[in-house]
């Protein structure tokens, strides 16, 4: 257990050291930099496959597992960078209450896409590569400025208006 | 990368923009047998409406989806012509590779990333293909293009198809089995075109044959570039064919173009017996000294020996004027059935020999003015002769050896370039004489 623990942490600093070696990934939008890291992660497990298969056999098995633990806080230190980063450029936008659980949001799409590919039987798990694409937009587009946050901002705006009594 | 997220891509939600189109067909046809029933029915409004939702429909796919029903489409005259360039339009909307996709590609592809294979690589892609992006890339002073197909487009050629297929039985009326060699047929093509290796093999024999042609010129590929999913080129400068056609006001540079075209393709199908199936102005570009570059040998189409002789016997007239004669090579080439009644042996050959008359019309001649309106009126003629024939709405009707298909799209694409360059060309018809009679008995 230990040492499945270990194998996973080093596979997230493994994959973030690549990132941050990359020429091109500091180029990136957040967008694309959550990409390029999954797509390095995917590289690096791919030798592993056949073991990752034997210890997670079941989709639940990816949310509850203990092996990814350490894993989890390694991803969670680059998803909270990322999600300031998306912040600043306006790729994300900040909402009251859910805003504590992005991260997680992160890890879904991560899990998603881990069970994706360990059942993914296609050559060189091409379609693997399509689903993280989408995967990857999904969280982007939910988490983008939206007709949501117009509706949230048109809402207290009336509301103050009332409040203050303005529009009476 | 904001254009993948509207395009409908899993099974089902292909599936149900081809159910939503079904049922709003049934609804045209619906209020067609209506109209008929008080008397006001208009058939040419039926089909135009009916093209309109079908194409609606169909340029909301994309990569493979979109080529077969493209091709299905335009090339069976389902949708009427116009529709072909509209087709070219929705796939140069296609999805786009995002530049962490390209890196993954590379490394899984080559082991390596593009900037330690090029000197040089620019990460966005300068064009969109039907099933991959190009992007540019410099090495050892050489500007190359790198072609990169989309992840997953083989995989999806047959779900593709089969959901292609059924709306198509039942616009053409016809059976399941009647269609299967010529969806058969696609499919392998398709297949063979989500292989670059098997294009680069293409592209270095119509390199090789383009050493026959001064104004042809075919972009050197690299082997140790390329591989099943990237292929890099030589990269070609130029306008393209559309741009030309649309701007060269010199008519006899619009032949030197179109001869140099015609000569090319003679020379591929006649010494090669493979030549270029995709003859649109989207894979050729005209180059500053007046030449004609031809890029992209994806589709590729190869005839045998058997399919050949019998096939272009048909230009001698010793064959066409011969009753016996032609039968048999009608019946090798599975214009006529073993099967047909004596009615039947009648109407296709009739159709048949109408078809025949009229296509190798510019083979035979001299010298041939594709500006002449008055040819593309026969054609258009014809073709609607043909589509309003109530004895060819049956269900045996759809004929023709599969090998003909692609070579019958060549022929098509290649006579809709040069009527658009309204140029006067010369077909080698001395290629017929070589057919020996003995080789189709």
């Amino acid at each position: 257990m230990e040492l499945e623990r270990n194998i996973w942490k080093n596979y997230a600093e493994l994959t973030l050291e690549q990132c941050v070696e990359d020429e091109a990934f500091g180029e990136y939008i957040a967008r694309e930099k959550m990409l390029a890291y999954i797509f390095a992660l995917l590289n690096n497990i791919a030798d592993d496959e056949a073991k990752i298969q034997s210890q997670l056999p079941t989709r639940i098995a990816w949310w509850n597992n203990k092996i990814l633990k350490d894993f989890k806080l390694e991803y969670f230190s680059f998803v909270k960078v990322l999600i300031e980063e998306g912040q600043d450029r306006g790729e994300i936008q900040k909402r009251p209450f859910i805003f504590n659980i992005y991260p997680e949001l992160f890890w879904g799409t991560l899990l998603s896409v881990l069970s994706f590919w360990a059942n993914d039987t296609s050559e060189y798990k091409e379609q693997t590569d399509i689903a993280v694409e989408k995967w990857v937009n999904l969280l982007f587009d939910t988490l983008a400025p939206n007709a949501i946050d117009s509706a949230l901002d048109l809402a207290q705006f009336i509301i103050k208006q009332n409040f203050n009594g303005i529009t009476k | 990368m904001e254009s993948q997220s509207s395009i409908p891509t899993g099974k089902v939600a292909r599936a149900s923009k081809f159910f939503k189109a079904g049922v709003k067909m049934g609804g045209n046809y619906a209020a067609h047998y209506a109209k008929k029933v008080v008397g006001r029915a208009d058939r040419e409004d039926l089909d135009r409406k009916n093209a309109d939702e079908i194409f609606n429909v169909l340029s909301q796919l994309k990569g493979t989806a979109l080529k077969i029903a493209q091709m299905l489409s335009v090339d069976t005259g389902v949708l009427p012509k116009a529709y072909a360039e509209k087709f070219a339009s929705a796939q140069n909307n296609a999805m786009k590779l995002s530049g962490p996709l390209v890196m993954n590609t590379f490394r899984k592809y080559t082991g390596k990333t593009p900037q330690e294979i090029y000197d040089q690589f620019d990460t966005e892609a300068v064009a969109a293909a039907s099933i991959g992006q190009v992007h540019l890339a410099y090495k050892d002073g050489k500007k190359l293009a790198v072609k990169i197909q989309y992840p997953g487009v083989a995989d999806s050629i047959h779900s593709d198809i089969n959901m292609v297929k059924p709306l198509f039985l039942r616009f053409m009326g016809v059976s399941e089995e009647s269609v299967e060699q010529y969806v058969d047929e696609i499919v392998d093509r398709l297949i063979e075109e989500t292989d670059y290796v098997k294009e680069l093999a293409n592209g270095v024999e119509a390199l090789e044959v383009s050493l026959n042609h001064p104004r042809i010129v075919v972009p050197k590929y690299y082997p140790e570039l390329s591989n099943h999913r990237i292929l890099t080129m030589d990269w070609l400068e130029g306008q393209s064919l559309n741009e030309f056609i649309k701007n060269e006001t010199n008519q006899e540079k619009r032949d030197l173009i179109a001869q140099a075209l015609v000569d090319f393709f003679q020379d591929q199908v006649h010494s090669k017996r493979r030549f270029h199936a995709d003859l649109h102005p989207g894979n050729f570009l005209i180059t500053d000294d007046l030449k004609l570059g031809v890029i992209d040998f994806g589709c590729s189409k190869s005839i045998d020996e058997d399919f050949y002789n019998h096939y272009f016997s048909l230009i001698k007239d010793d064959v066409l004027n011969d009753p016996i004669q032609r039968k048999k090579v009608f019946l090798n080439l599975d214009f006529l059935r073993e099967t047909d009644t004596a009615e039947e042996v009648q109407l296709f050959t009739d159709v048949t020999m109408k078809i025949i008359e009229l296509v190798s019309r510019p083979l035979r001649s001299e010298s041939f003015n594709f500006g002449d309106e008055q040819y593309n009126d026969d054609l258009q003629k014809l073709g609607l002769e043909i589509n309003s024939n109530e004895d060819l709405k049956t269900s045996n009707a759809m004929r023709g050896s599969q090998h003909s298909l692609f070579l019958h799209r060549a022929f098509i694409g290649l006579f809709g370039i040069l009527y658009n360059l309204k140029s006067t060309v010369k077909f080698d018809n001395t290629f017929g004489r070589k057919i020996q009679l003995e080789s189709i008995m």
